[in-house]
This record gives structure tokens, sequence and C-alpha cells, in this order.
């Protein structure tokens, strides 16, 4: 045991510091404004499918299989666009279409028996399954993976369909379904017996996850141009549930800056061995949950939803005969 | 079929469940105590596995001892894990799910890097000699000695949970950790005695299992701790018989799949039938119908 410190590490890890130094900084000057702009969109398409498994965390139904839907996606929109000849734009909402479906069956067959750990654990046992289901599909091209899909997902389009899934994610958040969501999060049987439609809000939550979820897919069907089953398996899971829960359940912004966490972080530290990369990964999410055990955003009440403000929304349901509200006076 | 090859694969089967037993005994313990669900527990049985490998590997030779010391390393980082990745997110459950999980991302990539990715050889206690039973049947002395060992252990667990103190203040902090403090128990500190044991078991399991093929890899403990969680799940949570019960069937079940099907629906069979016995009892084979995970 001659060896100490820093030199005993470099020996252990079999890295030296002077050439991971020389990596960085190679991969440093490499990088270029078009390299940066792909990474952006990358992050756009995965960031569409994470705000789908965001809508279903909002509302409790705590999926860990969701790799699965964004597969299912991903094959439908295959499908329209190269079997079945659908131009680009009308199979975004196609398959958002089929990812909503897909949601409904997830819901049926699990969100509606199912809660806490028991549908976690049997959404990714479903999604394990798919992915053996896909394998064994010639028409879906099995193993070899499905090829030939047009690279569509350019910055323009990611960019406009980000948008119009923020936007609508930024309306819903301001609606009572959003508060429904919240509720039966917090405590089913109490949402419940304040009459909220339980059911209906989980089926609900199912529907519009997976018809985020199905844009997401497609997108990403678009950007890779072959997708093959093994990549909607549970790495793919793991990363997008990392983008929500560590950004925090608060609001979807929160989902939005977990997941440029969880996209550049690797990039920008490490150079291209992934063995590195993944050590990091762990280690800093150990680190970021032990200093905020809520996520980047921690979740809590929602902000906007003060006595102050309960008192600004009731008052403006009642307060057109009485007229005593004048505005600024709270 | 020939009736010995069926009574092989029982017998492998049983072995293999035994295993499953021990590592969703495991699980359950730190359910049990803490209701987390450690999804490190399958990264700590892979370093069980080698730290029997790194006790060769400083040149000392007895693959008992070196059993033990692979033992006592996966109870350190049992321990470790709990104090880095569940003491400080008391209070965000889901949380805690993921911060095990990134744990076990970063121990596996750890060795992974630190072995350069190699599948290592695991040195065998004694060379196997092989036992004519009946018709093609054989049986060597080693699998004996591996259903023994697992089949021991597990005993031993369910017997150390039934009978001992330490084992009843366990199950009682299960049932309910408000009757656990109002009886004086220390929670704080059966906690810690459940990490600790749940890591030794699964230093136990991935020894074992690392005995049983010969090999260990960083990875290894990713599909046995998922086969592990299968079991918790359909033996209901909590459920310490339960999980000695389905992981033999599950064993069992899977070796017949594997012998007489092809070991491609090995993994579709046990997940199959997870999702169908979970929407027939949503609970679990036995578990209990009014209990819930508490969000602590």
């Amino acid at each position: 045991m001659e060896a100490a410190g820093p030199d005993l590490i470099e020996q252990l890890l079999g890295i030296s510091w002077e050439a991971t130094w020389q990596g960085l900084v190679q991969h440093y000057a490499t990088v270029t404004w078009a390299f940066l702009l792909d990474l952006a969109v990358d992050y756009g398409v995965f960031l569409v499918s994470a705000l789908g498994l965001f809508v279903l965390f909002a509302a409790g139904q705590y999926s860990i299989g969701h790799a699965g839907l964004v597969g299912i996606a991903a094959y439908a929109s295959a499908v329209f666009v190269v079997k079945l000849g659908v131009p680009f734009w009308p199979s975004l909402p196609l398959s958002g279409l089929a990812g909503l479906l897909a949601g409904l069956v997830y819901y049926y067959l699990l969100g509606m028996r199912l809660s806490g750990f028991y549908l976690a654990i049997a959404t990714f046992a479903v999604s394990e399954a798919l992915v053996t289901v896909w394998l064994s599909v010639d028409y879906l091209g099995g193993a070899l993976g499905f090829p030939a899909i047009p690279l569509r997902s350019e910055w323009p389009s990611v960019l406009i369909v980000v948008s119009v899934v923020l936007f609508g994610l930024w309306r819903l958040e301001k609606s009572r379904f959003w508060l429904n969501f919240l509720a039966i999060r917090e405590s089913a049987v109490v949402a419940g017996a304040m009459g909220v439609n339980v059911a209906g809000t989980k089926m609900l939550a199912w529907a519009v996850g997976g018809f985020i979820t199905g844009i997401g897919g497609n997108l990403h069907a678009h950007r890779v141009t072959i997708i093959w089953p093994g990549e909607f398996s549970l790495q793919f899971t793991f990363i997008l549930l990392l983008g929500v829960v560590l950004g925090g359940l608060r609001t979807f912004w929160g989902t939005v800056a977990g997941a440029a966490f969880v996209y550049f972080v690797p990039w920008l530290t490490t150079t291209d061995e992934p063995r590195y990369r993944l050590m990091l990964y762990g280690a800093t999410i150990v680190l970021v949950l032990i200093f905020r055990p809520g996520g980047l955003l921690p979740a809590g009440a929602p902000k906007a939803r003060t006595a102050e403000d309960l008192r600004r929304i009731a008052d403006k349901a009642s307060a057109k005969p009485q007229g005593s509200t004048a505005p600024g006076a709270d | 079929m020939h009736p010995s090859y069926l009574a092989e694969l029982l017998f492998v089967g049983i072995s293999t469940g035994a295993l499953y037993a021990i590592v969703a005994i495991g699980f359950n313990l730190v359910f049990g105590t803490m209701n987390v669900l450690n999804l490190a527990h399958g990264a700590v049985m892979m370093v069980g596995s080698y730290g029997l490998l790194l006790f060769y590997f400083f040149g000392l030779d007895n693959f008992w001892m070196a059993a033990i010391a692979g033992v006592i390393l996966a109870t350190m980082t049992g321990l470790l894990v709990e104090r880095v990745a569940v003491r400080p997110l008391r209070g965000h459950w889901w949380n805690t799910k993921v911060a095990t999980l990134g744990a076990a991302v970063f121990l596996e990539n750890l060795v992974h890097v630190i072995t350069n990715g190699h599948p290592q050889n695991v040195p065998r206690p004694f060379d196997p000699t092989y036992y004519p039973l009946f018709g093609n049947l054989e049986i060597s002395d080693f699998q004996v000695v591996l259903i023994v060992l697992s089949v021991g252990i597990m005993l031993g667990m369910v017997w150390f949970l039934r009978q001992t103190p330490w084992g009843k203040a366990i199950r009682v902090l299960a049932q309910s950790p408000d009757i656990a403090k109002s009886v004086g128990i220390n929670i704080d500190r059966i906690t810690i005695v459940g990490f600790g044991i749940s890591g030794a078991l699964a230093g136990v399991a991935g020894i074992l299992n690392a005995a049983t093929f010969g090999s260990t890899y960083p990875f290894v403990g990713m599909l046995l701790g998922l086969k592990g969680i299968v079991v918790l799940i359909v033996a209901g949570l909590g459920n310490m018989r339960g999980a000695l019960y389905v992981g033999l069937i599950l064993g069992i079940v899977e070796t017949l799949a594997v012998g007489l099907g092809g070991s491609t629906y090995r993994d579709t069979v046990a997940y199959g039938a997870m999702v169908i016995i979970l929407l027939i009892r949503p609970h679990g084979l036995f578990g209990e119908e009014g209990r819930i995970e508490r969000e602590v």
C-alpha cells in the first residue's frame, strides 16, 4: 500500500486526472452552436414526454413505466407516418389521440384499481411486458427496430410543439381540474369526501397525461428516426422519472427545470465515457435530494392558492351585486 | 418428458426461489420499518459479492471468511444508504425511492468503473462432486450446500422475526409506528437494525447468487432486485410469510417456464403473472385489505 491520496484514486478508478482534464478541455473546445442547438432540440423532445409524466404525478398516479406509454405513442406515430403515409403535422394530434387511448387503457386496467406503490410496480411490469410484445411483432420491425421514420423534429417544429404544450399546461394549472388533481394526490379519500369526482379526475389525468405523452412519443420517433423496443425500457423510465421528481411536483416549471438538469448536467460535466457520466448522475441525484428533499422547486401547496387568493376568487364570484371590491382593496 | 428432468427443474427452482425469498425479505424489513422501498437493495447485493472478491484480492484464500467479509461490507453499505439517501429525506416519501435509485446507479457504476466492466469469476468453496440420484438426475454437493444455506437463512429470518425481541420490535414498528412508540420501542435504533439486517441479507443473497453462477458483474443486482420486488408485491407489502411462499413459487414457476418453454419468456411470465394477480387482489395475495402505504 505505497500509493496514497489522489494516486490511489487514480489507480482504483483507472482514470488519470491529467487525461480527464484534457478530455474536458477538448470537450468544450469542440462545442459548437450547432451542437448546442441539437442538444436543446433533444431536450425539448424529452421535455414533452416528461411533462406527460408530470401530469400523472400531479394527480397521484405514480407511474414508473412511463417509457412504455412513450413507446406506444412512438410506434403509433411511426405506423401513421411510414405505413399509412400521414404527413408529420396531422400525425401529431393523431399520435396524441393514440396516447390518450393508451392512457385510458392504463386507467381502466390499472389506475382505477390500484394506487400508490402497487400502481407504480404494475405500470413498470406492463412497460416491460410491452417491450417483449414489440420484440416479437414483425410488423413493427421486431428487435431490429422500426426504421426510416423521417427526421422532422427540427428546432422550429419542436419549439412550436413545446410552446403549445407549455401554454396548455399553464392554462390547466390555473383551472379547477388542477385543484382536483392535487386534491386526489394528497388524499383520494378526503378529496372524495369533499365532493371531488375521484374516478373522473383520475381518468382525466390519464387522458391528459397520455395525450401529452403521445405527442412526446411522436416527436421522439421523428427525432431518432429509428425506434427499437429496448430503448423504451427501464433506463428511459428512470430518466423521465428523474426529470419530474428532481424538479419538484409543485408546478410544471419544476419539470422544465428538472428535465433540463437531467439532460444538460451529464453533458456539461463529462466527456464521452458513459460510465463516469452515470456514476456522477447517481451521486448528483442523491446530493440534490439531500439538500433539497422536495426537489429543485419544492413541492407543497401551490403558491397562488393562499387564503387571500381564495378570498379574491370568492369575492369575484359573489362581488357583482355587492360591488365592494375595488381594485387593489386587498 | 423424463421425470428426472422434472425433478431437476424442481430442485433448481427451489434454490432459485429461496434466493428470491431472501431478497424479498430484505426488502420487506426496510419497507416494514420505515415504509421505504429501498431500491438500492440490488446494488447492496452486488457490493456483497464484490466484497467477497475484494477479500481474495488481498491475497487471502478462504471462501467462508471471504463470504463473511462480503456480508459485513454489504451491511455497512446498507447502513450508508440509510444514512445518506433515506434519513435526510424523511417526509418526502416518493423522493426516497428516487434517492435510493440514485444511490444504486452510483454504486453500480462506481464498481463498473473500478473493475473496468469485466464480469469477475467468483471462486467456489470447493470443487463439486456429482452424485447420481435416479435416472439421469445428478446432484452436486455444492447445489445441496446452496439449497441448505438458502432455505436455512430464510427460515432463520422467519424465526428471528417471530421469536426474538428485536424481530418482534421490527414487526410492531411495521404494524404501527405510533403503537411502537407508545410501548417504548426506540424507533431510530430499530430502523438502523432493520437496515443493517436488510443489508446483511442483501450481501448473503448476492454471494449465494455469485457462487451459484460462478461470476458476478456490476449490474447483477438490478434483475435480482426486480424479482425481489415482484415477490414483495405479489405477496403483499410487509408480509414476511407471504414473501417466503411467493418467492419459492416464483422460483419454481420460472424454472419450469425456462425448462419447458424457453428462456425468452422467463421475465414476461413473472411480470404478467404479477399484473394479473394484482388486478384480482389489489393488495397482493397475502396482503391485508386495510393496509395501504403510509406516507411517512
